[in-house]
């Protein structure tokens, strides 16, 4: 009896269950902002926000459009839509009919800074006299994945004017079927008229005025340990050229960044100054986990400073591709 | 008067017809002679219908009541057991044990017509036996096996522990449980560290495929587990707690009742470890687990007939804790991976005659692993269940094995044979698999025959054929011989080895934004060749025996399936393919020393060479290991010393470098030393072991060469996780038992 007694007080000794987690006490939130683009797992939207609102201005299925033409008085760029790992070599062919298939020509990514001069289409007409002549180019498009990752196709497309140096534009599959002819006029409040081979113009950003960061995946180049280049899908966020500029801060804690100190800042408009690399995939986790060192100062064009940085990429139901920042305006 | 006379007559007839005599068991005729405390005796009718069961005190004796000649067996935990015949006579009656050589002399059954001494057996088993399994304080194979010979663990946070043997990893080696295949491989690994071997008896090895008998999974060797059953006692209660300052608690239970041949036994047990990290962090590099096991059997034990039956119920729960995700860390993920492992089994042997006899063993294997993830509110201690598909998945597998055998092995004839059927269906489902379900089934029927053409020389020939579902399955052939002259055992064989890819291989489809793994129906099964060779000898003095072995191999794998980067420009696509010829060769020798059962010394060195043609190299890159033990008896058999060691060489892995070259990386040697003193009380009902473990005090084992790379797999410049450094344990076993 008593050898059992011991056996029972022995087993009561030695036995353990998992750990309990020690409670943190919440953080204080203050003046800071919280905002949120709920790009959803899949990464489908695009999402235009504003800043001052703390708000999402619109968003998008990446899948609604597939061009986008420049507004600007001086400019007739075309640049894809990036979202959708979109593809655009230049045939060097003038005769649409000629075009039926891409053969070997060499089809490029638009890059992600959106410096326009160096987009895969490119500039596709001259300037004499201050006018634009095209040059009557046919391109092949690869109009990339959609938002499950089906590919849509390919199309060929050339670029023209018409009197009023509105965008004038052929296109059809490379067979030639499905040709449509279609002018596009510029429309200044916005940064680019988006358009889809299926559905023409279609209205996807909100007034250039209004919005500062549109949140997407976007495909820009990585290089390999040797230097070579690769096209890579990242998700992240493209500035507003038009009403903002930003920069990155390393060397302060996000607590200390004041105004004068963001002042003191040389900021750039390049389109992904932001980008992605706020986050870090962890292999061994399968988690992304924000890295909350890097700071991003942002000025509008009203003159107002902000710092923001990431604190979370998952919602509260554990979902990624809802990134969750902080911000403050100086 | 009267009733005086007549109890005076009585006294006077228990005198004459029932003496008391008292047994003594020694371990010896000299002078040096020892006796053996808690020998089992059984003394029987010569009719075999009275029973009755004693056992020896310290001194080795024991008193009993005789009216006639009875016959005695007489049996010990390290020595041979005796039968004789016992009438009354002298009061005091010796008999003697003689030690056995615990490995040599045990009774195997992995691959056997019939249960055979592992010395007389033509294949060289290795047998890891119960003494062994406690010296060590085991509580899984993964325990067992660290520090024998020729195998090399290797440790992953979430999937466990899986082993190579002679080279050859994965998906080769077959591990069995009373004959039953162990199903539920992740990344074609059993975890060795879910399977607890408290309730074995014994662990049987062979090196060199058995593809002729277990077919698929067995070209590098099969590893059988074979649990206890209970023979000596009425009745018999184990409970074993065990604790392990790392923060590991298991308590085990095994009992067991015998009414004439049937017994029942049930046992059940759990095992909790807490997880360690390098750094005190939330997330873990050895997670926390907690296991349970829960087993019921049944045994009728006939003199023509035995049947078993067998259920086996395991669950582990893994914790898998990250780190709280900055800045404020107030919130981190929980992912839990729960494993189920079901098993049932019958086996019945009909024994016909002397001559043949007929096994039939049938089983159902159930295997379920999910992964569910949680997101944790630090701060109010929240969960939620996260909605992303990618953090759970379910996927199952259930397997189906009929093995029947019969053999014919006359004592007489120098010609005896085996055939028999095997039956493998199995089906996988899962949202990880192509269409959610798969399965495959494989058919075959094996024949050998041992011929003797002298007494000391033994062939065996066999083949298999088979009709799988899914694959041509060619002839399996193989050969053995041996030969024994005296004292000195040769042994030699070659096997032909066929593996069809599994459905994992097959089917396994894992897309997401991170995962691009995908299986290939269009994969060849695996074929390999086989030379395994031995020779053993013997020598024997007094009571010393000193056994020598050496044994050299070659296997040679082709077609071998690896997991491949698909697209150099992608790197998280990967697929299986078939990536040509591995090979592996090398030797063990290794020298044992036992002085009577009481002390034992062994000492082992391996050498072992692999070439993988996937990564287009000529050359055998070796790598060594040293093991050693010594297990020492002393306070009359009460006490047990052990030291059991073992050194790791520098090990070689191919890799890619950032520049896309194979480059050799090595880890670094490492030894591992664990210490143990073993001290039974009050008659054996109470055992206290306690010892040291990991004695250097390994952790991480750094790798040399060159770091960083792409994600070819492991072995590249990052240290490999071999422990939790150096802890102490005490375990301690109750042993209630009635004969």
């Amino acid at each position: 009896m008593r050898l059992l007694a011991i056996v029972i007080f022995i087993l009561f000794v030695l036995t353990s269950c998992f750990e309990k987690d020690k409670i943190v006490p919440p953080h204080e939130p203050g003046d800071l902002k919280v905002g949120v683009a709920e790009l959803t797992e899949t990464y489908k939207y695009q999402v235009f926000y504003d800043l001052q609102s703390n708000s999402t201005l619109k968003q998008n299925l990446i899948s609604e459009w597939d061009l986008g033409f420049e507004t600007s008085d001086s400019g007739w760029h075309v640049i894809l839509n990036t979202s959708k790992m979109m593809l655009a070599g230049n045939t060097g062919e003038t005769d649409f009919e000629k075009v039926t298939s891409k053969g070997d020509i060499e089809m490029n990514f638009d890059p992600s800074h959106g410096n326009l001069d160096s987009s895969a289409i490119g500039n596709w007409y001259n300037l004499q006299e201050e006018l634009p002549v095209s040059k009557e180019l046919v391109y092949v498009v690869d109009r990339g994945t959609d938002e499950d990752y089906n590919t849509v196709g390919e199309k060929k497309i050339t670029f023209g004017f018409d009197e009023d140096n509105n965008y004038k534009i052929r296109f059809s599959n490379l067979d030639g079927s499905e040709e449509k002819n279609m002018i596009i006029e510029k429309d200044t409040s916005v940064n680019f008229v988006c358009f889809s081979f299926d559905n023409g113009i279609v209205e996807i950003e909100p007034n250039k005025q209004n919005w500062d960061l549109q949140f997407c995946k976007y495909s820009t180049l990585l290089f390999t340990d040797v230097g070579d280049p690769y096209p890579y899908l990242v998700t992240g966020v493209l500035i507003n050229p038009h009403k903002v500029a930003a920069v990155e801060d390393t060397i302060h804690a996000f607590e200390e960044i004041d105004f004068a100190i963001a002042e003191q800042k040389k900021l750039s408009t390049q389109l992904d100054t932001i980008g992605y690399e706020w986050k870090h995939y962890d292999f061994d986790n399968a988690h992304y986990s924000v890295l909350p060192d890097m700071i991003y100062i942002i000025k509008d064009t009203e003159g107002y400073l902000f710092k923001m940085r990431f604190v979370d990429y998952y919602n509260e139901t554990g979902e990624k591709g809802y990134p969750t920042f902080e911000f403050l305006r100086l | 008067m009267r009733i005086k006379f007549i109890f005076f007559t009585l006294l006077l007839s228990k005198l004459v017809f029932a003496q008391n005599v008292k047994i003594k068991v020694m371990d010896s005729e000299s002078s040096k002679a020892e006796p053996v405390p808690y020998a089992h005796i059984c003394i029987e009718s010569l009719d075999k219908q009275i029973k009755d069961y004693f056992i020896t005190d310290v001194n080795g004796e024991v008193e009993i009541e005789l009216n006639n000649a009875k016959i005695i067996s007489i049996s010990c935990m390290g020595f041979s057991p005796v039968i004789d015949t016992i009438a009354p006579g002298s009061e005091i009656q010796t008999f003697i044990l003689n030690p056995s050589l615990y490995e040599l002399n045990s009774v195997v059954v992995t691959g056997q017509y019939k249960p055979t001494s592992a010395d007389k057996s033509i294949y060289d088993i290795k047998v890891i036996g119960k003494n062994r399994i406690e010296s060590k304080a085991a509580v899984n194979l993964s325990d067992v096996l660290a520090d024998e010979l020729g195998i090399r663990l290797s440790n992953d946070p979430s999937t466990g522990t899986s082993m190579s043997l002679q080279g050859i990893t994965g998906e080769n080696i077959k591990i069995l449980v009373d004959g039953v295949p162990v199903i539920g491989r992740l990344e074609g690994n059993i975890d060795l560290s879910q399977l607890n071997v408290d309730n074995a008896s014994q662990i049987e090895m062979v090196e060199g495929p058995m593809s002729v008998i277990y077919g698929s999974n067995a070209l590098g060797g099969v590893i059988n587990i074979i649990t206890q059953n209970n023979s000596h006692s009425k009745y018999k209660t184990t409970v074993n707690s065990y604790y392990e300052s790392i923060g590991t608690y298991n308590f085990n239970f095994l009992t067991s009742i015998r009414h004439k041949k049937n017994n029942f036994q049930l046992n059940g047990g759990r095992n909790f470890f807490g997880g360690y990290s390098l750094e005190d962090t939330r997330s873990k590099e050895w997670k926390p687990k907690e296991q349970y096991n829960a087993g019921a059997n049944y045994h009728y034990n006939g003199e023509k007939t035995k049947v078993r039956l067998k259920s086996d119920y395991f669950q582990e729960r893994l914790l898998d804790r990250n780190n709280p995700f900055p800045p404020y860390y107030e919130k981190a993920n929980d992912t839990w991976y729960k494993t189920y492992r079901f098993n049932n089994s019958g086996e019945l042997t009909k024994i016909f005659n002397d001559q043949s006899a007929f096994n039939l063993l049938t089983a159902y294997s159930i295997y379920k692993r999910q992964k569910q993830k949680y997101l944790v509110d630090l701060t109010d201690l929240s969960k939620t269940l996260t909605t992303s598909p990618a953090d759970h998945d379910t996927s199952s597998f259930n397997a189906f094995v009929a093995r029947g055998t019969y053999s014919y092995t006359p004592e007489m004839t120098n010609f005896s044979f085996q055939a028999g059927f095997d039956i493998n269906l199995e089906d996988a489902h899962g949202k990880r698999i192509e269409n959610g379900k798969e399965s495959i089934g494989d058919y075959a029927a094996f024949i050998s025959a041992i011929w003797k053409p002298r007494e000391n020389i033994s062939i065996q020939p066999g083949v298999r054929a088979a009709y799988n579902t899914r694959y041509n399955a060619p002839l399996t052939p193989s050969i053995n011989f041996m030969y024994k002259p005296g004292n000195t055992t040769f042994r030699a064989s070659y096997a032909r080895g066929f593996r069809s890819p599994s459905l994992k291989e097959l089917y396994l489809y894992f897309f997401d934004s991170n995962h691009q793994v995908e299986g290939n129906p269009e994969l060849e099964a695996e074929r390999s060749h086989s030379f395994n060779a031995s020779a053993n000898h013997k020598f024997t003095s007094g009571k010393s025996t000193l056994v020598f072995n050496l044994k050299p191999f070659y296997n040679t794998i082709d077609n071998k399936i690896s997991l491949v980067q698909v697209d150099p420009d992608n790197l998280l696509h990967y697929r299986n393919e078939n990536t040509g010829k591995f090979s592996s060769l090398g030797f063990e020798v290794s020298g044992s020393l036992y002085q009577s059962s009481l002390f034992n010394l062994k000492a082992g060195y391996s050498l072992i060479g692999r070439n993988d043609e996937s990564y287009e190299q000529e050359d055998y890159i070796f790598s060594n290991n040293v093991n050693s033990s010594i297990e020492f008896d002393f306070l009359k058999n009460t006490a047990k010393f052990s030291v059991f060691y073992k050194y790791s060489g520098k090990y070689p892995t191919y890799y890619y470098n950032s520049d896309e070259e194979v480059t050799i990386g090595y880890v670094n040697p490492f030894h591992n030393m664990d210490i143990n003193l073993m001290k039974k009380f009050w008659q054996s009902r109470l055992v206290l072991t306690t010892g040291l473990k990991n004695l250097f005090d390994n952790k991480e084992i750094g790798a040399a060469g060159i770091g960083g790379g792409s994600g070819h797999g492991g072995g590249q410049g990052a240290s490999t996780l071999v422990g939790y450094g150096r802890t102490f344990y005490v375990s301690l076993k109750l042993n209630f038992v009635k004969y």
